[in-house]
């Protein structure tokens, strides 16, 4: 290395320079500007479009390509490990699938898979899972297939080619639990420490028979391998022989595991631990038996906490202690920071309790009246209740959490009950305790729920009994302040405070004077400072967030997920699984009740059980308008609940009475009533003469008939009709697939159609007779001749007026007058007739002669003309060849031409031809003053462009015409364009 | 199938929003006990008024209500908008409460709602229209949705229309409050002298004074046929911090309602309009006071449209918690499915709301 390059280590290397002349770059450039410009030099015409029909079919294509591939853009809501890629191997039977599976699975974990059932999860990579799963052969499994799938296989068996599959579900339900599960196989990224068991959990195939022990809540899936069962029944001969030893405790103990009839959690249904010594409170016995259970077990480390507040609830407990204790495990955090809260912890009865004592708040002997109620209160209660009585024992100034005094309620003392609304009330307004959440939400799991479940909108009937009230007090509680559990309370969304401090005490003034523009601004900024550093440190993020308005679409998506993420990750686990949701790729255990007990007897792992949810608004029957297109990612252009599906249809009349502009309709209607409802509608008459726009109501007495308004007079033969439109219904029709509930093997079969139903009954389809259409008879109409009556025709001008037509030669037959003659006048009317036919046979033969001599004497003519013409003809030539040689002689050189050229144009007996001559560029001389009979302007064109312009050619005219091609240059003129008018002959 | 039919609440309470949020959320609703103990039970005519509204502004919806009105079951249908509505409010509640639900309705309509209304402008319950022209319809606009497809217009004080438009909501991070730059407002009066306006005005800037000098009430008097059928004069405030949070507040005085007039014949003696000048600036220092984007009127219509958003963080920070609001966070719970996290900030007595919208989307709506 040249030690310049080592001395300066952050030089920029030379940048390549691209040769920009030379026999490299000639290359290059031929190259493109061959690529480029040879379709346009070549054929232009043929890239040019030619139909127009063709260009819209290719536009519209190149649309539909720029369609496909523009998307939405849709914002990517998943945060943390990314699911596993779901790849779906799909192909008919008998191609290999299961291999396929098996192989892959080999690849990435180096583990034999025996069978493939069910998806099977496998880690592919430092942060990717792939789940395979094997299509189903039916129809309805391939379309779930679908619908998951990220990636689909498509295996063909090659004999056959693509072959076409001839041939799920169960319904909707609510879930009534959703819990989440650790990750079987979490991402080697995730996994805190790799142990040599790790290595097996590189894959999760729960229903292929192969994977780890697994912890599924309250179902263990242990896998042991086949060569590893030894206790199993079917292997209980063999097992003894392949041991060889005698019976071993831990052997025995398996074997018994595999007799018993009875799960643990049935068994322990059936027993029942009692932790106190005391009986349920009963109404919440059913839904905690199995808390109970699973608490005393303690299986599930995680949910034990709220399960066992459960439990100490279902005991009958106040709920006061397990409020407070799951607030200080929820919200530790918040009482952390409040400083003035400290915990007491408090031994009572046995048992523990924890109270929120306040040291330095402001408003106590606000409260303390408050509080002192709430004591008595809670006394009542308790001393009612009979239970712990340890509850009231709150000094003044001592925020015991605050959900005691709600949940006292829930018993109900009616005539306490507006007092400690109050109190309540006052509370939420003064107070800014941790558990705000709480006192908005409410706790379900504790007693606190009478309040809750009215909160909640009296989703429970109890409740409501509770508020049989006596009217009075009813209406006292209403003149107070809004309270929580009125629940006719007024609907107001404005709060007015009760009192209203004096502003001009210089006190209050100073306490708010920071927070105008006119106040500190040190201080103020202090104060949102200071909130920052409580909650959000995202600062920056929430600037970038306002300067990222005119951003870009999917970059201001990008800082949207950032700040979400970043608005998440603050908050504990639980509050954010509440707020959010469990994220994608989380294992989930989803607890769905009342599902047919098919569902689970017929669960087949080759047909994965696929749940979906419903979103807002989806659940009810409606008409989506979308577009499809061939690709298939289609979005719903409308939603609509009801689709506008009409008929139309024709209602005819006719008129029974007309008078000026307006008739009596008949027909059209059948009541009033009818007629009332078509108002106003436009009608039209058959020969759309009228258009008539009203329709008014007429007959009391004559039923549907109206009376309408046309533009003009209708006649009585018009026919009247209505156009209007009739909604037409469209059956909803919804049947759930329901191929879950029974085996796969079996081909689903619905509900049968009606259609179906009368195929196979062979009904046929009922119709109103009305409603067939019947040929239209109508008489052929006709017309009477018009006619003007003759006052009127006094009146027209004479254009208009009705001419008197030419009186007829022939008068008619039945006019004529028959005459009879007698016999002496018919033999003189017979003889005049023969006379008469002698004339005219004499007159005929007399033409024929004269035609028959005619015709001979032209033919003789004819003859003679022939002869005539050729002799002329000769003549001509040789006087032509005469003169031709006698003017050779005398004008050798010379550039005139000979006169004779008057008969190059055109024949003499002609009528004046108009000459077309060709000038050329050049200009020749020519004396021609008799030889042209020219007496009007002449077109002349030129020989380039047809275009026609006129020339004077008098008797006094001379034309020059000089020859391009001797003058001046150019081309010569082809004998087709050359008139042969002028020709040089020189 | 398993799914429950049709949500089952009791009570009159809070019945603008629980039909607001089953509209949105399409789910229908049976309210059963409203008002059965009282003595006159039943809906208020009011609250059938918003059901007409409702019935008006919507399409394949059912509404059943019983003899005695103590029992409805509504299905919520689309919601369709349109031009060109009119709706007569009645005289039991001012505009306002109808305005309030309109506003959510209005933006998940089909088309756009373009309606005139009919009542009163000002009352003591309900926030007045100058409150809605001045910060309500300001509010909107941290959730992405245009000013300008908003307008609402007073007419005359009585009947103002108002023009909607529906837009895609975002989600919002709005926590800083700011400091008070300036107080503006309107008074109005109809049918009273043109003087009381002066005097309300000068009592309030009494107050201000002390605080800000950059305080301007506006007068809008008005007399002959739009100043509508009965007495009174009221203001409404707003003070605007220097980050664009609007806080408003209305006072109004004017004689009770037509259904209290009937207790007691005798006409009551009316605060003086010094007293309501000194009242209003009181209220809205109170505000100022509590802290918060928004004040205590707007924060149930906060939380809803927080929980309307998409699927994103939304943080605001409002003063205490009213029990409207709080109602309406219980609400949006039962409804939208949505929970707010609620942290207390000791430091400035204020509240700090974080929620993932419910993603609520407009499908009437038809994507061009």
């Amino acid at each position: 290395m040249p030690p310049a390059d080592t001395g300066g280590g952050e030089q920029p290397h030379k940048a390549h320079r691209q040769s920009k002349s030379g026999a490299k770059a000639r290359k290059k450039k031929g190259k493109g500007k061959g690529d480029e410009a040879g379709g346009d030099q070549k054929n232009p015409k043929a890239f040019a479009f030619k139909s127009a029909v063709k260009a819209k079919r290719l536009q519209s294509r190149a649309a539909e390509i720029e369609q496909r591939r523009l998307h939405v853009p849709i914002m990517d809501r998943s945060i943390g490990e990314p699911p596993p890629f779901v790849v779906v191997v799909q192909g008919p039977p008998q191609v290999g699938k299961s291999l396929l599976i098996k192989c892959l699975v080999k690849r990435y974990t180096k583990q034999n898979l025996s069978e493939v059932r069910g998806p099977i999860t496998v880690v592919s990579g430092k942060s990717r899972r792939v789940q395979f799963l094997e299509c189903p052969n039916d129809i309805n499994g391939m379309i779930d297939a679908a619908k998951i799938a990220d990636l689909a296989l498509l295996l063909i068996d090659g004999s056959y080619g693509f072959e076409m599959v001839h041939i799920t579900g169960a319904g909707d339900f609510s879930l009534s639990g959703v819990t989440g599960l650790a990750d079987p196989c979490p991402l080697p990224s995730a996994a805190k420490k790799r142990g040599l068991r790790d290595k097996e959990k590189l894959f999760y195939a729960p229903m292929s028979g192969l994977g780890d022990l697994l912890y599924d809540k309250d179902a263990v899936y242990i896998n042991i391998n086949d060569h590893l069962v030894q206790f199993s029944k079917n292997d209980d001969n063999d097992a003894p022989k392949k041991q060889g030893k005698g019976n071993d405790v831990g052997v025995a103990l398996v074997k018994n595991l595999q007799n018993t009839r009875y799960s643990v959690d049935e068994k322990l249904e059936q027993s029942f631990i009692n932790f106190f010594g005391r009986r349920p409170a009963a109404q919440s016995m059913e839904s905690n038996v199995e808390d109970n259970v699973i608490s005393a077990s303690q299986q599930d480390k995680k949910d034990a906490n709220f399960r066992n507040t459960g439990t100490m609830e279902s005991n009958g407990h106040s709920e006061c202690s397990s409020d407070s204790e799951e607030e200080n495990d929820d919200a530790t955090q918040i009482n952390d920071r409040d400083v003035d809260l400290r915990e007491e912890v408090v031994f009572h009865n046995g048992r523990l309790r924890r109270r929120a004592v306040s040291t330095n708040f402001e408003d106590v002997d606000e409260e303390g009246t408050d509080e002192d109620e709430d004591e008595d209160e809670d006394e009542d209660e308790d001393d009612s209740n009979k239970e712990d009585s340890g509850d009231g024992q709150f000094s003044g100034g001592s925020v015991s959490s605050d959900d005691s005094g709600e949940a006292s309620d829930s018993d109900g003392e009616s005539e306490n009950a507006s007092k400690w609304k109050e109190s309540l009330l006052a509370r939420t307004l003064s107070s800014h305790s941790a558990n705000l959440m709480q006192l908005v939400y409410g706790q379900q799991s504790s007693k606190l729920e009478g309040m809750v479940s009215k909160d909640n909108s009296g989703e429970t009937d109890s409740s409501d009994e509770e508020f049989f009230v006596p009217k009075g007090q009813k209406k006292q509680a209403k003149n107070e302040l809004p309270s929580f559990d009125d629940i006719d309370a007024e609907d107001c969304s404005k709060f007015i405070k009760a009192d209203q401090r004096d502003w001009s005490n210089e006190q209050l003034i100073n306490s708010i004077r920071d927070r105008f523009v006119t106040g500190n601004w040190s201080k103020a900024a202090l104060r949102g400072k200071e909130l920052n550093e409580n909650g959000e440190e995202d600062e920056e993020v929430y600037g970038d967030f306002e300067d990222l308005e005119t951003g870009e679409l999917k970059e201001e998506m990008e800082i949207r997920k950032q700040l979400n993420i970043s608005e998440l990750n603050e908050l504990d686990e639980d509050t954010r699984v509440e707020i959010e949701g469990f994220r994608t790729g989380t294992y989930v255990r989803l607890e769905v009740h009342d599902v047919p007990f098919e569902l689970v007897e017929h669960f087949d792992p080759r047909h994965p059980i696929l749940v979906g949810g419903i979103g807002l608004g989806e659940d009810n029957t409606g008409y989506m308008q979308v577009p499809f297109r061939i690709t298939a990612t289609g979005w719903i252009q409308e939603f609509n609940n009801s689709a506008r599906i009409v008929k139309k249809i024709k209602l005819t009349g006719e008129p029974c009475k007309i008078f000026k502009k307006t008739a009596l309709i008949r027909g059209m209607f059948t009541s009033a009533l009818e007629v009332a409802r078509f108002e106003g509608a436009a009608i039209r008459t058959a020969a759309k003469i009228e258009l008539g726009d009203m329709l008014k109501r007429k007959g009391e007495n004559t039923e549907g008939i109206a009376r309408c308004t046309f533009e003009d007079k209708i006649l009585m033969s018009d026919i009247v009709f209505l156009r209007a439109w009739v909604n037409v219904d469209v059956p909803t029709y919804c049947n759930l697939v329901t191929t879950a509930l029974q085996p796969r093997e079996q081909a689903w079969q619905g509900m049968r159609t009606t259609a179906e139903l009368r195929r196979a009954h062979n009904i046929p389809i009922p119709y109103n007779k009305d409603s067939v259409y019947k040929p239209i008879e109508r008489k052929t109409r006709k017309f009477n001749p018009l006619e003007i009556p003759a006052k009127l025709q006094h009146l027209l001008p004479f254009k208009s007026k009705p001419k008197d037509t030419p009186k007829q030669k022939k008068v008619p037959i039945e006019k004529r007058v028959p005459v009879v003659m007698d016999p002496i006048e018919r033999r003189k009317h017979a003889a005049l007739q023969q006379l008469m036919l002698l004339k005219h046979e004499k007159a005929r033969k007399k033409r024929i002669k004269e035609e028959k001599k005619k015709k001979a004497y032209e033919a003789e003519k004819a003859k003679t003309e022939l002869l005539t013409k050729k002799r002329q003809r000769e003549e001509r030539r040789e006087r032509y060849r005469e003169e031709d040689k006698r003017q050779k002689h005398e004008d050798t050189g010379s550039k005139y031409l000979p006169p004779t050229l008057a008969s190059v144009a055109e024949p003499a007996e002609g009528p004046p031809q108009r000459l077309h001559l060709r000038l050329r560029h050049g200009i020749e001389v020519i004396s021609s003053p008799d030889l042209f009979n020219i007496s009007t302007p002449n077109l002349i064109t030129g020989d380039g462009n047809n275009q026609q312009f006129p020339i004077l050619l008098g008797p006094g005219t001379a034309m020059q015409t000089m020859y391009q091609l001797i003058n001046v240059g150019g081309q010569a003129i082809s004998l087709s364009k050359d008139t042969d008018g002028y020709r040089f002959l020189g | 199938m398993g799914r429950e039919k049709a949500r089952r609440l009791s009570g009159s309470r809070h019945f603008r929003q629980r039909l607001v949020l089953a509209t949105l959320t399409c789910s229908p609703v049976t309210i059963e006990d409203i008002r059965s103990g009282d003595a006159a039970p039943g809906l208020r005519p009011h609250e059938v008024s918003l059901l007409r509204l409702l019935d008006k502004i919507s399409d394949h919806h059912s509404i059943d209500l019983n003899e005695t009105g103590t029992k409805l079951r509504y299905k919520p249908g689309v919601i369709i908008g349109g031009k060109n509505l009119e709706h007569d409010c009645g005289v039991h509640r001012g505009i306002g409460y109808f305005l309030e639900p309109l506003i959510l309705l209005g933006l998940f309509a089909r088309a756009p709602i373009s309606i005139r209304l009919k009542g009163i402008t000002n009352d003591t319950k309900d926030p007045s229209v100058d409150t809605f022209r001045m910060s309500t319809l300001h509010m909107l606009k941290h959730f992405g949705v245009p000013i300008e497809g908003l307008e609402l217009k007073i007419d005359s004080r009585g009947s103002p229309p108002l023009g909607g438009g529906e837009v895609f909501l975002q989600a919002t991070h709005w926590i800083e409050e700011g400091m008070v730059k300036r107080i503006r407002g309107v008074s109005f009066s109809t049918r009273v002298s043109a003087q009381i306006e002066h005097r309300i005005i000068y009592a309030a800037r009494g107050i201000f004074n002390r605080f800000i000098p950059d305080v301007h009430i506006f007068t809008d008097h008005r007399s002959g046929p739009t100043g509508g059928k009965s007495a009174g004069y009221g203001v409404s405030l707003v003070a605007e911090t220097t980050t664009g949070c609007l806080l408003s507040i209305d006072a109004t005085v004017s004689y009770p309602n037509v259904d209290e007039i009937n207790d007691d014949s005798e006409r009551p003696e009316l605060m003086s309009p010094e007293d309501l000048g000194v009242q209003a600036a009181s209220m809205l220092l109170e505000e100022v006071a509590q802290g918060g984007v928004v004040d205590s009127t707007h924060q149930g219509l906060l939380f809803i449209l927080c929980a309307l958003c998409p699927p994103d963080v939304t943080k605001v920070r409002v003063g205490q918690l009213t029990p409207h609001a709080i109602e309406t966070l219980r609400n949006i719970r039962d409804f939208l499915d949505v929970k707010f996290i609620i942290k207390p900030d000791p430091n400035s007595n204020t509240v700090t709301l974080k929620c993932m919208g419910a993603g609520v989307k407009n499908l009437a709506r038809k994507i061009s």
